[in-house]
C-alpha cells in the first residue's frame, strides 16, 4: 500500500510536473514576446508541446509594428528539444536544455514599402527574446546568464517563399538558418536554399551589418531594399546577378556599402536589349551611391553606365555605342505591337547616350536628357505596304523634349528626310517631312499593285509636309505641305481618264513629260488641295478640292484642252484653248465626274491662269 | 544664239572633236533600264556612286568636256565623315586598266551649295553631291574605262581609299537611255540620268535651288526638248 501510494505520488507528481512545465513554457514564449513590448509584432496561431522533446509552433505572424501589416508568416516549425529536468516539490521543474534542433516549416515573406527594415528588425527582438528564453530553459534558477551563454540555434528544411508584387515568386527550399553567438552580439546566418547563397545578418542591439555572399538577386529581391531605391532600382534595371556586398551603418549613422555584383543581367526599360553578364561593382559612402561600370559588352556593341543618388535623388546615365539594332527593341515604344504601322528588321545599329534623373522629394517622373543616332536597314512601312530602307537619324532629348534633327531614308528608286519634335509632358508633336525623287512607277508598284496593273503611272514625286499635333488624338493633326510629280505619265490614272471619258475625249498621250502640283492644308482629318493642277500637254487641269479619311473626293476643276501644243502667248492660249469646269465627287477608287462649259473667266480661271504663268516660267 | 556661240568656242577647243554625250555603268553591279549605281556598305557607312556620263558644256566661258558623277553617303555611326575634295578624282584608264590620263575634282555641289575643302557627313545622316571633273579634252575621246577615287578620313586620322569603275556604255547597248523618251524639260532626269538635253548642254550653273532634290540641275533644258 506505501509502495502503491509512493507510486501514485510519483505519477501525480509527474503529471503535474509536465503539466506544469508545459504551462510553464507557454509563459515564457509570451513573457519573452510582452517584456519586449513585441505584441504587436510576433503572434502566433498555436503552440503544440511535447515536452521534454518537442514544441511546435504553427502560423507564426512578423507584423510591421507601424501599420500591423503581415511581413512574414511561418506556417509551422518544430523545436526539437534534448532537455533534462529534475522535479521539485516547489512546483518549478528545473529543466537543463542540452540542444535545440528546429525545422520548418513554409515561410511566407510579403515586403512592406520600407522593404524588409521592419522585419528584420522583428526577426532581431524575436532572435533575442528566443536565445532569453532558452537561457531560462537552459537553467531556471541562474541569474541572467552572459550573452556568450546563448547555444547556437540552428533552423533547417525551411521553406522559404518571398512574394514581392509583381514580380515572379521567389522559393529557396531548405534554406536553413544559424542564430549564433558572435563577438558580443549576435548573428542570423541565412544559406538560401537552391543555390541562393548567403545572407549574414549581425545584431547588437539592433541590426548592425549585414553581408551577402554570392547572393542571388532578383527583382523581387531587389525590391526588399525599400524605398526609394528597391523598387526603382527593381522596375528599372530588373536585375539577375550574384552580389557580394558588406552593408554596415545601420541604425542613425550613415550607411556604407562595397561589393560587386558579379554576372549581372540587367533588362532596362530604359534599354532596348538585356545588359550583360557584366560586373557592376557598387559604393554607397555617405549617403551617396556611386555606381559605375567598365565599358560592358554585349550584342554588337558596349555600354558605360553610371549611377549616383542619394536618399534624395538618383542620376542614371549610360553610353551604347555601336549597339546592333534589334526589331525588338521597337517595342519600347507603347504601342508599336498593336498599330502595326511601323515595321521593321533586324538590322542596322545605334548609339545612345541618356540620362535619367529622379526626385524622390518631389515624387515625379524622371527627367530626360540625352541623345543619340540610329540606322535602320529595312523597315516596312506597313500601313502603306512601302519599303524603306537605310533609315538614319539623329535624336536629342532636352528639357522634356524629344528633338530629331534630321531623319533620312531611302524609299522607290529615291529619299526621304525630315526632322522633327516631341513635347515629352503633353504629347504634342510637329513635324517637317521631305520627298525626293520618289519613283511614281515603284511607289504604285508596292501600295496599290493592282490599280498599277490597270492604270500604270511613271514619274518623279518630290514634297513636303508640315503638320503638328497630338500623339493621343492623331485624327486632329493639322498640316501644310505641297507634292509634285514631274517626268511622270500619269493621264491614264483613274481619275483623269474618268474626266477624259466624261469629256469623250480620246486615249491619253503617252509622254514622259507630265506634270502634277499639289499645294494642301489638312485639318481635323481632311485634306484640303488649295491648289491642284496637272499639265498633260494638249490638257490641263487646275482648281481646289477636299479629300477625307474616307477617301470621298470634291474637286472644282477647271479644264483646258489645247489644240497644239504651247503657245508663248498666254493670252492667245486661253482664246485658242477649249475651256471646261469640272466637278468631281465620289470616292478615289471611284470618282464621279460631272462637266460644264465655262462661260466667264472667273476664280478658278484666273488660277489657271496663275499656275501657267508660274509653272513656265520656272521652265523658261 | 547662244549655243551657237557655244559651238563656236567648243571648235576652239579640243572638245570639237569629242563625242557630245557618253553614258556609263558600274563595273561589277547589274542594272538594267535605270541608271547603274556603284554601292558600298559596311557597319561605319555606305556609299552610292552613279556617273551620269560624259558631255560637253560650258563653264566661265569656256567650253569643257565633263564628267559628272553622283555620290551619296550615308553615315551609319555616330562618327561623322569626311571626304575630302583634295582626295577626289579619275583616273581615266586606257588599255590593260593602265591609267593615262588624271583628273582631280573641278566642282563639288551638295543640296545646292559649292563645297570648297570636303564633303562632311555628320553622324546618322546623309548627304548627296554632285561631282564635276573638267578637261579641255580627254586623250582619245570620252574615256572608255573611269575609275573614281575618293578619300575618307576617319576621326582618329587614319585615311580610308575608295575607288570603283565605271564602263562606257556602247552605242547598241540597250541600256542607253538616247533617243526613246523625252524627259521632263524642267525635272532633268529619266530613269535615274540626267538628261537636260542631248548634245552640248551649254553653260553649267545651279538651275534648281528652290527644288526638293536630291540631286540637282546644272544645265538649261535643251531647246529640243520643249
Amino acid at each position: 500500500m506505501r509502495t502503491a501510494l509512493v507510486l501514485a505520488t510519483l505519477v501525480l507528481s509527474a503529471a503535474a510536473g509536465w503539466w506544469s512545465l508545459d504551462e510553464l513554457t507557454f509563459d515564457l514564449v509570451h513573457e519573452q514576446i510582452d517584456r519586449r513590448g513585441m505584441g504587436g509584432r510576433l503572434s502566433f496561431g498555436r503552440m503544440e508541446l511535447d515536452l521534454p522533446r518537442r514544441i511546435s509552433v504553427f502560423d507564426t505572424v512578423m507584423r510591421d509594428a507601424s501599420d500591423g501589416q503581415a511581413v512574414l508568416q511561418l506556417d509551422r516549425i518544430d523545436f526539437a528539444l534534448d532537455m533534462g529536468w529534475e522535479g521539485s516539490w516547489d512546483g518549478r521543474p528545473k529543466v537543463k536544455l542540452i540542444n535545440v534542433d528546429c525545422r520548418g516549416g513554409r515561410i511566407s515573406i510579403v515586403p512592406t514599402p520600407d522593404g524588409l527594415g521592419s522585419m528584420v528588425e522583428t526577426l532581431g527582438e524575436t532572435i533575442a527574446a528566443i536565445g532569453a528564453l532558452v537561457r531560462e530553459l537552459r537553467d531556471l534558477d541562474a541569474p541572467e546568464p552572459p550573452p556568450g551563454g546563448m547555444p547556437p540555434l540552428l533552423f533547417r528544411d525551411l521553406d522559404l517563399v518571398l512574394r514581392s508584387d509583381p514580380w515572379p515568386l521567389q522559393h529557396f527550399p531548405g534554406t536553413t538558418v544559424l542564430v549564433a553567438r558572435q563577438g558580443d552580439g549576435v548573428d542570423a546566418t541565412i544559406d538560401f536554399g537552391g543555390g541562393g547563397g548567403r545572407l549574414v545578418l549581425g545584431f547588437n542591439e539592433g541590426l548592425q551589418r549585414l553581408e551577402a555572399v554570392d547572393l542571388v538577386l532578383t527583382p523581387a529581391i531587389v525590391r526588399l531594399i525599400g524605398e526609394p531605391w528597391g523598387p526603382l532600382f527593381a522596375r528599372l534595371f530588373r536585375p539577375h546577378a550574384r552580389a557580394d556586398l558588406l552593408v554596415t551603418g545601420f541604425g542613425d549613422g550613415p550607411l556604407d556599402l562595397h561589393g560587386t555584383l558579379r554576372d549581372a543581367v540587367i533588362v532596362s526599360s530604359w534599354l532596348p536589349f538585356p545588359l550583360g553578364p557584366i560586373n557592376i561593382p557598387i559604393e554607397l559612402e555617405a549617403g551617396r551611391l556611386s555606381v559605375q561600370t567598365d565599358a560592358a559588352s554585349f550584342e554588337g556593341g558596349t555600354l558605360l553606365a553610371n549611377i549616383s543618388g542619394s536618399a534624395d535623388d538618383l542620376e542614371l546615365s549610360f553610353r551604347v555605342r555601336n549597339a546592333a539594332f534589334r526589331e525588338s527593341f521597337l517595342e519600347l515604344l507603347p504601342t508599336y505591337r498593336e498599330q502595326e504601322f511601323v515595321l521593321a528588321d533586324d538590322g542596322g545599329q545605334f548609339d545612345l547616350d541618356l540620362r535619367l534623373h529622379w526626385n524622390f522629394e518631389l515624387g515625379t517622373a524622371p527627367t530626360v536628357s540625352g541623345g543619340g543616332g540610329f540606322h535602320v536597314q529595312s523597315v516596312d512601312l506597313a500601313v502603306f505596304n512601302l519599303a524603306v530602307r537605310d533609315v538614319v537619324g539623329r535624336f536629342e532629348v532636352f528639357d522634356e523634349a524629344l528633338t530629331v534633327p534630321e531623319l533620312s531614308g531611302l524609299c522607290a528608286g529615291g529619299s526621304f528626310s525630315g526632322s522633327g519634335t516631341l513635347d515629352l509632358v503633353d504629347n504634342r508633336f510637329g513635324l517637317v517631312l521631305s520627298l525626293k525623287e520618289l519613283d511614281l512607277a515603284e511607289l504604285q508598284a508596292s501600295t496599290a499593285p493592282e490599280v498599277a496593273a490597270q492604270h500604270p503611272l511613271a514619274g518623279s514625286v518630290a514634297g513636303w509636309l508640315r503638320c503638328e499635333g497630338d500623339v493621343d488624338r492623331l485624327e486632329l493633326t493639322q498640316g501644310e505641305g505641297e507634292f509634285s510629280i514631274r517626268a511622270g505619265r500619269f493621264a491614264e490614272s483613274r481619275l483623269l481618264t474618268t474626266i477624259r471619258e466624261a469629256l469623250t475625249l480620246g486615249p491619253a498621250e503617252r509622254r514622259n513629260d507630265q506634270r502634277l502640283l499639289a499645294e494642301v492644308t489638312l485639318r481635323n482629318g481632311i485634306l484640303t488641295f488649295d491648289r491642284f493642277s496637272v499639265d498633260l500637254g494638249l490638257l490641263a487641269l487646275t482648281g481646289q478640292g477636299q479629300l477625307d479619311r474616307e477617301r470621298a473626293l470634291n474637286l472644282d476643276l477647271v479644264l483646258m484642252r489645247e489644240p497644239e501644243g504651247f503657245l508663248g502667248s498666254l493670252w492667245g492660249f486661253i482664246q485658242r484653248s477649249l475651256i471646261m469646269q469640272v466637278q468631281v465627287t465620289g470616292n478615289l477608287d471611284q470618282p464621279e465626274v460631272a462637266v460644264y462649259p465655262l462661260g466667264v473667266i472667273s476664280r478658278p480661271l484666273q488660277a489657271v491662269i496663275d499656275f501657267l504663268s508660274n509653272w513656265r516660267e520656272q521652265d523658261a | 544664239m547662244l549655243r551657237g556661240l557655244f559651238a563656236i568656242t567648243l571648235l576652239a577647243v579640243g572638245c570639237a572633236s569629242q563625242p557630245p554625250r557618253e553614258y556609263y555603268g558600274p563595273v561589277g553591279a547589274d542594272f538594267g533600264e535605270t541608271i547603274g549605281e556603284w554601292s558600298h556598305e559596311d557597319e561605319q557607312l555606305s556609299f552610292h556612286v552613279r556617273c551620269q556620263g560624259y558631255y560637253l558644256n560650258e563653264v566661265d566661258g569656256r567650253g569643257v568636256c565633263t564628267l559628272h558623277l553622283q555620290l551619296t553617303a550615308t553615315c551609319t555611326s555616330g562618327d561623322p565623315l569626311t571626304l575630302p575634295l583634295e582626295l577626289l578624282s579619275i583616273d581615266v584608264l586606257g588599255e590593260l586598266g593602265r591609267p593615262h590620263q588624271l583628273l582631280p575634282v573641278s566642282e563639288v555641289w551638295e543640296c545646292g551649295r559649292r563645297l570648297d575643302e570636303a564633303l562632311v557627313v555628320p553622324g546618322w545622316s546623309r548627304r548627296a553631291v554632285d561631282m564635276f571633273f573638267d578637261a579641255a579634252e580627254f586623250t582619245g575621246g570620252a574615256p572608255e574605262l573611269l575609275r573614281l577615287r575618293f578619300g575618307q578620313r576617319d576621326i582618329d586620322g587614319t585615311l580610308k581609299i575608295y575607288e570603283c569603275q565605271f564602263f562606257r556604255l556602247a552605242e547598241d547597248d540597250p541600256r542607253r537611255p538616247d533617243g526613246r523618251d523625252l524627259a521632263d524639260p524642267g525635272h532633268g532626269y529619266m530613269r535615274g540620268y540626267y538628261l537636260p538635253g542631248w548634245g552640248d548642254l551649254g553653260e553649267r550653273r545651279l538651275r534648281s535651288k528652290d527644288e526638293l532634290r536630291m540631286f540637282h540641275m546644272f544645265h538649261e533644258p535643251d531647246e529640243g526638248l520643249l
